[in-house]
Parts: structure tokens; C-alpha cells; sequence
């Protein structure tokens, strides 16, 4: 009696230490390319809209969480966290982080980490990540909250309990003059979903195998492609349209946003 | 009526009630009030530097002679001279508010002093930038260091604002005296003001009532025919909710023109030719906005009471003015 136990004890710790050594749960870097069009996004620099309004983006940040990697079956492998990645400001990185919590501070805009993900290795078909803070995270006590949530985050929306996910800011020309413009966007209706996986096909393959990392791309200018109410440009004359926090307008960014996001080669 | 005659015999009557009148002003646990806290909150209040240019103070926007509101601006200028979109509120007697900005989506004032410095257009610096700054200030890492135990952080720089915030009471208006049981503090028609005020004729008291005039509920007061700003809506995405916001106290409203929260009226005979009116016909105009059908001498009654809200020694009290 007392063998068979035995036996079967230790044939089921075999068997964990099997499965464990096969599915090692190892790190992996989320990067992202910041784009405008098929040119490298350059902080600071004028652009024009599709309207031909001239603008610049000199500050971004945003919130990765409910990060997934996707199975050849379809299935997910879920990863804990929440990220702050900023560019063109720096948010406090070496003091008391949240559970998982991670911060990103980019010094260029292109192949800079966004998200450490740790995950059991191997090949995954695919990824798929939330812009935003989720929602049991989002109403909490802000002011004694660590980063990357918090009054320290620069993502404290201070006319609404809760974070801006996606802020994004910059200037442009009225009547010769420059004027900030910026979108924020927050509130949980307004919580990005980006896909990036392909089952039937072979296109898209994560490796997880603690050497390699995945890059994104996130093509700013799409953000001005359409505007609200079907209108064909982003007209940033229109002081509704040049500060956006939360509202209507900011339902045809966060729709035009959608569509910016493409696995990187 | 009944009200009325019941508000006016108790106030008659009783001097111990009203002083009794103010609540205790609730202090959050965490960030107990302090002489030396508030005098530090004080001196941020009044210092541009809190600003991304060094040019906007909180005090730019709230002046203690207009009561803590914006000199006669109906939206105010930010940074870089760029114009927002609401009015001012006063921040007398702020500490009691339940809830803060004028949807209410703030729950405290130390989160709340989160808005207008971060705000691109009112002072416009991030959290990160302002830390920094102000421990390169050897007076504030100082002051910051023997106020909290764990020195100068954002956090900190809200507690203080906040603290400071909170000593703004207003309470010595006639109207307070006239509570207090002298019958001379108020004039006879700012007498009848107030009846008509808390009676069903004038019915303000269903929203502007208690201690702070104000239920602290929020309101459409169809003030136009759409609802150009949110409002409410903005937090709850509910159609219902357009246009409401947060009622006002209307302590010290003879020194806090132009009003509402987009501050397009500009004299209190204007407020109340709106209210008399009854509003526009706005789809989430409130069930109490309707033509009150108020006299001349009714409608001048009410401004004289409301005059009578002005508690002229809060304007000029040293303990809340510029340090020196
Ligand atoms: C550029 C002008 C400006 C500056 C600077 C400014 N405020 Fe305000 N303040 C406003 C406006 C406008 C509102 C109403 C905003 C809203 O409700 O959306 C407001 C609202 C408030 C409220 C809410 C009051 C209520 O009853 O809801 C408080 C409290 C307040 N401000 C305190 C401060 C403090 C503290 C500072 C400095 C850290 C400050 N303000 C700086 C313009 C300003
Ligand atoms: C249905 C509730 C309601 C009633 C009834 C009401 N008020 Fe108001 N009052 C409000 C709200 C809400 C606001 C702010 C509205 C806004 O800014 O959109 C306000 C604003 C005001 C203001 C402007 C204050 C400021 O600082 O801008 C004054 C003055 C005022 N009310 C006086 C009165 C008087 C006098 C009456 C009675 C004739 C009255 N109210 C009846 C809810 C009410």
C-alpha cells in the first residue's frame, strides 16, 4: 500500500518537474515603434494633418494591462501586470511599485520596451493587450496608490475618479499662433483593445524563449485620419477638437486609434 | 409657507441654535490640520512657481476679494494665456463641499488640487517636474521635512493646499448676525428676501438650503436650449445627466459675478430673471424650473437677501491673504 503511494507520489512530482521544465516561465520584452506613416516619429517635429494643419507631438503615455498571449489552439495565456510608458516625460521609477506594476521611461521613440511580460515559454501565435487601467484598479484611493497609478503617474484625472489611459499632446498653429492640443483619453468605456494575432496563418509567431522580444507599432498619424460625425479630417482649429478629455470626439480618436497598431517585421 | 414660519421661529428663537449652525467641518484622518501645515499650504497657494512658467498661482484664479473667485471673469485664463471653459467657483467654506468642480466628479481636495496643476491651461506642470522644483526651493524642502514624515512629495503638496483650503470659513454675513438673534443685522426686504427665499413662492431652498446654502445636489437649471458642456454626462455618459451640475453655495454670490458654471450671467437681477422665467426649454431642465411668476419688489426683495450673504470680513481677513 504504502509503495504504491510512493510511487505514485513520486511519478506526479516527476511529472511536475517535467511539465515545469518544458513551460519555464521566462521574460519578454513588448516594444513598440512609434510611427507617423512609414517614417520613425521624431517628438517635437511639425507634421501635417490630412487637412493639411500643421501639428507636433511632444508627449505620450499610456497604460498596458490585461496582456494575453495567444495559443495555437485560440486559447490565452493570461499575464499579470500594469505599465506606464511615457515619452517625453519622465514619471518616478525607482520608488514603491504596485503588485506587477511596471514604469517605462523611453529615451527614443522607436524599439523601446513598453510591458515585461513573463510568461511559460514557447511559441505563441499571437498577442493581444488593453490600453487602460483596469477597472477594479481604476477607482481606488489615488493618493495613497503606488506607481504607476497615483498622483505621481501624470495620469490622475483629478475632474474624475479614475486615470487617463492614452495621453497624448502637442502643439499646433492657429491663426499664427501655437496652441497646445491633446488628447486624453479615460473613463472605462474608452479602454483599447489591440489585437495582434493570426491562427490561420503563419504571420504572426511570438517566440517566448527568454532571448527574443516582440515589437509593435503604433502609427500616430492615423489618429487624425477621420474626423467626428464623418467629417474627412481632424480639424484642429476647433477648440473641441484640440482638447479632447473624454467626450464624444474623442469616441472617433479612440476609433481611428483602433486601426494603428500593427505587428512590427 | 410652513417652512418658512418654522425656519423663521427657530432662527427667531434661537440663539444657541445657530451658533450651533455650522457642522463641524470634517478632517480627513490622514491629514490632520496643523498651524504650521496650513501656513505651508498658504505660501503654495499664493506661488506662481506652482505653474509651468512661474506665472499662475491658485490665487490667480480664486482672489480673496471677489470671495475666492476670478474678479469678475466668467472663464479663466491659464498658462500661456489660454481661457477655460468654466467659472471660478468660491472656495469659501470649500471644506464643507461634498464633492468638488462643478459635475462633482472629485472627491476630496487634496485629490482635487490635482486639476489645475496638471491642467495644460490653468497651471499646466507635471507632478514629476513640480517634486522637483520645489526641493530645489530650500525654504519648501525645509518646511516640507518638519511638516510630513516622509517630506516633500505630491501627495504632500495636496495635503497642504488642502489644509490651508479648509481654514476658509465664512460665516459672519448679516445673515449669520440676523441667525444669531440681531434682528438689525438684515434690512426689512432682505427679510422679506428670505421668506421668499425658503417659502414655495421663491423656492430656491429645494437646492440652495442649509448651513452652506446648498443640498450639494446636482441640477439642469436649463440655462440654455442644449447642453453645450456635459456636465455630469461627462462622468456618467448618461444622456439624463447632460447638463446637470453641482449647486453652488450663494454665500458671498454679491462679490462672485458673473455666474453659473459657465459664468454667462452677469448680475444677480439676470440670475434671477432666468429663475422667474423659469429657464429655457432644455430637454433635462429640472421639474422645479418653471415661471415663478415673481413682482418687481419680490424679485428686488431677493437680491437684497442675498446681498446679505456678503460676509465682507472674510475678504479681508489676514489669515487668508498673501503671505507676507
Ligand atoms: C486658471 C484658473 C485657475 C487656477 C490657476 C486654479 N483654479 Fe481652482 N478652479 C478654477 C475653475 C475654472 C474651477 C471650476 C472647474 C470645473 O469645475 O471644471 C475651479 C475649481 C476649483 C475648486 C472646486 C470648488 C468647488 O466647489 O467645486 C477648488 C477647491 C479649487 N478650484 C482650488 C484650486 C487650487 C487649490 C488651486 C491651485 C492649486 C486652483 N484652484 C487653481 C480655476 C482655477
Ligand atoms: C433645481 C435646483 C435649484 C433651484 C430651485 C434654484 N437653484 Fe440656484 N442654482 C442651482 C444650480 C444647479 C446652480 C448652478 C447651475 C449652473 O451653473 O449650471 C445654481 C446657481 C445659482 C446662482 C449662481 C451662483 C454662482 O456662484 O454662479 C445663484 C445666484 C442662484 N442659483 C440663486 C438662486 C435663487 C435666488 C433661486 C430661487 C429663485 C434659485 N437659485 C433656485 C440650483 C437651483
Amino acid at each position: 500500500m504504502n509503495k504504491i503511494v510512493l510511487t505514485a507520489t513520486l511519478g506526479t512530482l516527476a511529472l511536475i518537474g517535467l511539465s515545469s521544465a518544458q513551460n519555464n516561465m521566462v521574460k519578454h520584452d513588448l516594444k513598440i515603434y512609434l510611427r507617423m506613416g512609414n517614417a520613425p516619429l521624431e517628438l517635437g517635429k511639425t507634421y501635417k494633418t490630412s487637412g493639411g494643419m500643421d501639428y507636433s507631438v511632444d508627449l505620450l503615455k499610456f497604460y498596458v494591462s490585461n496582456v494575453q498571449l495567444v495559443k495555437a489552439d485560440g486559447s490565452s495565456q493570461a499575464v499579470p501586470g500594469l505599465s506606464l510608458a511615457s515619452f517625453g516625460d519622465t514619471a518616478p521609477s525607482g520608488g514603491k511599485l504596485l503588485e506587477n506594476g511596471q514604469v517605462f521611461n523611453a529615451k527614443t521613440t522607436q524599439n523601446e520596451t513598453v510591458f515585461t511580460l513573463s510568461a511559460p515559454s514557447g511559441d505563441y501565435k499571437g498577442i493581444r493587450f488593453e490600453v487602460g487601467v483596469p477597472k477594479d484598479l481604476n477607482h481606488r484611493e489615488a493618493s495613497t496608490i503606488p506607481m504607476p497609478l497615483g498622483l505621481e503617474s501624470g495620469m490622475y484625472w483629478a475632474w474624475n475618479p479614475g486615470y487617463i489611459f492614452f495621453r497624448l499632446e502637442g502643439k499646433t498653429m492657429v491663426d499664427n499662433k501655437s496652441q497646445p492640443w491633446l488628447l486624453h483619453m479615460g473613463t472605462d468605456n474608452w479602454r483599447l483593445n489591440v489585437n495582434q494575432f493570426d491562427l490561420a496563418t503563419n504571420k504572426i509567431k511570438i517566440s517566448v524563449d527568454g532571448k527574443s522580444s516582440t515589437t509593435i507599432n503604433l502609427d500616430l498619424e492615423k489618429i487624425f485620419s477621420k474626423g467626428p460625425n464623418g467629417a474627412p479630417t481632424w480639424d484642429l482649429k476647433q477648440p473641441a477638437l484640440r482638447v479632447m478629455h473624454g467626450g464624444a470626439n474623442v469616441g472617433q480618436a479612440y476609433l481611428n486609434l483602433l486601426g494603428a497598431w500593427s505587428m512590427a517585421q | 409657507m410652513k417652512f418658512t414660519t418654522a425656519f423663521t421661529i427657530c432662527c427667531l428663537a434661537g440663539v444657541v441654535f445657530a451658533q450651533g449652525f455650522f457642522p463641524v467641518m470634517p478632517i480627513p484622518a490622514d491629514n490632520p490640520q496643523t498651524p504650521e501645515k496650513i501656513q505651508l499650504g498658504r505660501k503654495l497657494f499664493y506661488d506662481a512657481r506652482l505653474s509651468a512658467d512661474n506665472s499662475i498661482s491658485c490665487s490667480s484664479c480664486h482672489q480673496q476679494k471677489f470671495a475666492f473667485t476670478n474678479a469678475g471673469n466668467a472663464v479663466s485664463t491659464g498658462i500661456r494665456g489660454q481661457k477655460g471653459s468654466r467659472n471660478a467657483p468660491t472656495l469659501g467654506n470649500v471644506g464643507w463641499r461634498k464633492s468638488l468642480f462643478w459635475e462633482g466628479g472629485s472627491p476630496s481636495l487634496e485629490l482635487q488640487a490635482m486639476g489645475p496643476i496638471t491642467a495644460h491651461d490653468e497651471m499646466g506642470i507635471e507632478p514629476s517636474v513640480l517634486v522637483a522644483r520645489l526641493k530645489g526651493i530650500p525654504e519648501y524642502s525645509k518646511a516640507f521635512s518638519s511638516v510630513f514624515t516622509d517630506g516633500l512629495t505630491m501627495l504632500n503638496i495636496t495635503r497642504a493646499i488642502a489644509s490651508f483650503e479648509r481654514t476658509l470659513v465664512s460665516n459672519r454675513s448679516p445673515y449669520d448676525q440676523y441667525l444669531a438673534g440681531d434682528q438689525k443685522a438684515m434690512s426689512k426686504a432682505a427679510v422679506r428676501g428670505m421668506e421668499l427665499f425658503f417659502g414655495e413662492n421663491g423656492d430656491c431652498f429645494h437646492c440652495h438650503n442649509g448651513f452652506n446654502l446648498t443640498t450639494e445636489a446636482l441640477h439642469n437649471t436649463a440655462l440654455q436650449k442644449t447642453n453645450p458642456d456635459l456636465g455630469l454626462a461627462r462622468i456618467t455618459n448618461r444622456k439624463s445627466d447632460e447638463g446637470k451640475f453641482k449647486t453652488p453655495t450663494i454665500r458671498n454670490v454679491a462679490l462672485t459675478a458673473p455666474y453659473m458654471h459657465d459664468g454667462s450671467i452677469p448680475t444677480l437681477e439676470k440670475v434671477l430673471d432666468h429663475y422667474n422665467k423659469g429657464g429655457e426649454d432644455n430637454p433635462n431642465a429640472d421639474t422645479l424650473m418653471r415661471p415663478l411668476g415673481l413682482s418687481k419688489t419680490e424679485i428686488s426683495d431677493l437680491i437684497e437677501f442675498l446681498k446679505a450673504l456678503t460676509d465682507v470680513e472674510f475678504t479681508r481677513d489676514p489669515r487668508f491673504a498673501a503671505p507676507k
